[in-house]
């Protein structure tokens, strides 16, 4: 197992319906074995443009876990394959909550999509609701040890995001972790790495922020 | 087209998704469209489907990955636009 993280959120009042559904738009990143798992009939209920967006976020999840490991990894979302995707039994979708966080998935209505990159291979979990696409990406297919949450916030500017995705996990942070004076920084590679005091704290996690709504992922084992 | 043609053509397909507009205006080949211009990456897509339009040029999986800086940006768009003469 990797101790790592990745999420991503999708706000769906952000993105552009109409290029989503145009084929040079969505073959820029998803392969035609991956198009092909959009004919499923439980898949095939879902709008087009939000299937393409739940396999970016899912890709962009798997990216985020391994870049922690690997500073130098580039983006190539053609080349982090999903192979299958087990869709939930209940697909309707819900508002969304103002603020959502829990340890796991459980009880929840959930894509889960298998995913290979090189000679690993990654799970992931995908939420859809009628405002966001979220997704948390693992190299295992239990998800029962990671904190996630989803948070609306009321400004969509970079800054804000920024100011409010750091205040939503340290506070969930300073709620389970035991460390003081907790605060995130950035490295080189763009990857939030969490201090206490001037102190680096071995705990990974995972940052992601689109329009308006913000999120986070951290695995229970690094506490 | 020279570099620095491009790179003043690349500010306008940059535009519409950055509101970081001083650093937009001063942007060179070592600037990350993600970590300085706070682009978000749901966006980049976008960008390669935007300058594809611009330059009448078709970018592949590999040529776009290595759009994450402005840097990477003119490589792909100065080879793609050079095939075609």
């Amino acid at each position: 197992m990797i101790e790592s993280a990745g999420n991503d959120i999708i706000d769906l009042a952000a993105i552009n319906t109409e290029r989503t559904k145009e084929q040079r738009f969505y073959t820029k990143f998803i392969t035609g074995t991956e198009t092909s798992l959009y004919s499923s009939p439980p898949l095939a209920a879902l709008p087009f443009e939000f299937f393409v967006w739940m396999l970016w976020s899912i890709k962009e999840s798997v990216y985020k876990f391994m870049q922690r490991h690997q500073p130098d990894l580039v983006f190539s979302p053609s080349k982090i394959v999903i192979t299958q995707i087990a869709p939930s039994v209940n697909s309707l979708l819900t508002v969304p909550e103002l603020i959502v966080e829990a340890l796991g998935f459980s009880n929840r209505n959930v894509y889960n999509s298998k995913i290979t990159f090189d000679t690993e291979v990654f799970y992931a979990n995908t939420m859809i609701t009628a405002g966001y696409i979220y997704t948390v990406a693992n190299d295992q297919n239990n998800f029962d040890h990671l904190y996630w949450g989803v948070q609306q916030i009321p400004q969509s500017d970079p800054s804000s995001q920024s100011r409010e995705v750091r205040k939503f996990v340290l506070n969930k942070l300073a709620s389970v972790i035991d460390k003081g004076n907790l605060s995130i920084v950035k490295n080189q590679a763009g990857c939030p790495i969490l201090f206490s005091g001037t102190a680096m704290v071995n705990q990974p996690i995972s940052l992601a922020h689109h329009g308006y709504y913000v999120a986070y992922a951290f695995p229970k084992n690094g506490i | 087209m020279t570099r620095q043609e491009i790179l003043t053509e690349l500010k306008k397909v940059l535009s519409p998704y950055t509101l970081e507009k001083e650093a937009l205006a001063n942007i060179d080949e070592s600037t990350n469209l993600i970590t300085d211009l706070k682009i978000n990456s749901a966006n980049l897509v976008d960008i390669i489907i935007d300058a594809e339009s611009k330059y009448n040029i078709e970018i592949d999986y590999d040529a776009a990955d290595k759009m994450v800086n402005v840097g990477g940006c003119i490589d792909v768009i100065e080879e793609k636009t050079n095939q075609q003469i």
